[in-house]
């Protein structure tokens, strides 16, 4: 079922996607003093300013909240990312789509990689934060961050891939991304705690919502200093195996007619 | 040994691409609020066969819209066609469109870089072509420049040095060799007679009837997506040139 020659002939590109890729981050830091520590700083800022809110209407101590809050923003920003730039990935890549035969997949990868070198920019200052401010958390249990990392890589490449197909055919796509995200955003316990859903009777907002258990991976042993749960390993390896098959489906129909939308 | 065998081949625009861009479109007809004329597919290529063997040059020739590019982009596997068998044996190099794959904010030098690893080249091995391609593209000072400050004829001395020196065994050329200068025209003549000896094939899309006469021991030429002559080039120009006279 798996195609493995499609896969070698994405593993034999491997020069020119990581390329691109490091392209995409020199190129978005360009230009600019404090460069890629703005991977940091602006999470950062929007940590202070949310959790100086936040912390005052829930009544909830500002020092763990902010890093609930950081942890979730990254995160956040990261699937935001994988998503705005997955919808762009074929279109940006007309001119090389249009010259030479590669995997396709590679324009998605290229920016799930380039989002994902943003985020561990991004992970180092939570990880600074938190051995400044509660070095108690770490522990063996930071080794399952590799793991984590590894499961959002393996999550994100298909999502970017599919708002790709769907993007390069339908151009107002990307608009309609926006507002969906907007809308998820408000769902999730990405700014809220979950007991503030828990609270309202809306627990069922983040038990169906695989954003929750995916933030679960990264929560648990940074701000816990815990080993996330089984569930949580199940939850989003089985969304991501539903996302490779969508894909799957997606490339074998589509994947040669894309030339055709550029 | 590279090879290029087509048999029957058929090739259909997809009328899709052009016919609904947007969501709102889809949903609108899928709703049934808005009627389309059903705009039908774009039957580019029709019933092709043709076989190109090792050390040819071939020249293809047609007015526009005669399924030239179509021709050479289906060789290049680039379009999915729609009957046939296409058989091509050997890596390609394809010259189409030329600013197509380069990032025109990155240097001509970096440009060389982003084309080798879009051709599957290593870091390794384009460094090692890096002052082959520059001295043959002769670009001079304006090597470290962004390419969007280059000349339509730089940017294809540039392209065809990349192209020609990283090692190929399919050149594929669309309408490119007409913008190098009169020196540069003379030396990519010499590079593609080096080529040929390396037993590589050339297809050479052009107008330019010198550049055919020139370059190629073959032509094909295409009307409205059918070939009418593949043989001889002067028989080929005699027929190419009726055609257009009875088109007007």
């Amino acid at each position: 079922m798996v195609n493995t020659a499609y896969f070698a002939d994405i593993w034999q590109a491997r020069y020119f996607w990581l390329h691109l890729a490091l392209a995409d981050i020199r190129c978005k830091y360009r230009r600019s003093m404090l460069g890629i520590t703005w991977a940091i700083l602006q999470p950062f800022c929007l940590t202070l300013l949310f959790a100086f809110v936040m912390s005052h209407i829930f009544h909830v101590p500002m020092h763990d909240y902010a890093l609930y809050i950081y942890s979730g923003l990254i995160i956040w920003e990261f699937i935001v990312s994988v998503i705005m730039s997955g919808c762009m990935a074929f279109i940006n890549a007309e001119g090389y789509i249009k010259q030479f035969r590669h995997p396709l997949l590679i324009y998605s990868l290229r920016c799930t990689l380039a989002s994902l070198i943003n985020l561990l920019f991004a992970s180092i200052g939570l990880i600074i934060w938190i051995l400044l401010e509660n070095p108690l958390h770490a522990g063996l249990s930071w080794l399952t961050l590799f793991a984590s990392y590894s499961l959002l890589l393996l999550f994100a490449w298909p999502l970017a891939s599919l708002m790709a197909f769907i993007g390069v055919r339908f151009r107002d796509f990307s608009q309609v991304m926006i507002l969906v995200l907007q809308a998820i955003y408000f769902i999730s316990p990405i700014l809220f705690l979950p007991a503030i859903f828990k609270a309202n009777g809306m627990s069922y907002l983040f038990s169906w919502n695989p954003l929750y258990y995916l933030l679960n991976l990264f929560r648990m042993p940074l701000l816990q200093g815990v080993v996330p749960a089984f569930t949580d390993y199940v939850i989003v390896l089985m969304v991501s195996i539903a996302l490779w098959i969508c894909l799957a489906l997606f490339v074998r129909r589509h994947e040669h007619q894309v030339i055709f939308y550029l | 040994m590279s090879l290029i065998r087509l048999a029957n081949i058929d090739l259909h625009y997809s009328s899709l691409a052009y016919r609904e861009t947007s969501l709102k479109a889809f949903i609108f007809r899928k709703l049934g609020l808005k009627s389309q004329p059903l705009v039908a597919d774009i039957h580019a290529l029709k019933n092709i066969t043709l076989e190109i063997g090792a050390g040819e040059r071939v020249g293809l020739i047609g007015h526009n819209g005669a399924g030239k590019s179509s021709l050479l982009k289906t060789i290049a596997a680039l379009y999915p066609i729609s009957a046939g068998k296409r058989e091509v044996k050997g890596r390609v190099r394809a010259l189409f469109e030329l600013s197509l794959g380069f990032e025109s904010e990155a240097t001509g030098r970096e440009n060389i870089i982003y084309r080798g690893l879009l051709l599957g080249q290593s870091y390794r091995e384009i460094h090692n072509m890096m002052q082959d391609i520059i001295e043959f593209a002769d670009l001079k000072h304006f090597i470290d420049y962004p390419i969007k400050t280059y000349s339509a004829g730089m940017l294809v001395r540039l392209a065809f040095a990349i192209s020609t020196t990283i090692p190929g065994d399919l050149l594929l050329l669309d309408e490119v060799i007409g913008a190098g200068d009169a020196v540069f025209a003379q030396k990519s003549r010499e590079r593609i007679r080096q080529l040929i000896d390396k037993s590589s094939i050339m297809v050479l899309a052009s107008h330019d009837l010198s550049a055919i006469r020139n370059l190629c021991q073959r032509l094909i030429v295409l009307h409205e997506g059918h070939i009418i002559h593949d043989g001889q080039v002067e028989a080929g120009i005699a027929c190419y040139l009726k055609h257009q006279g009875l088109q007007s």
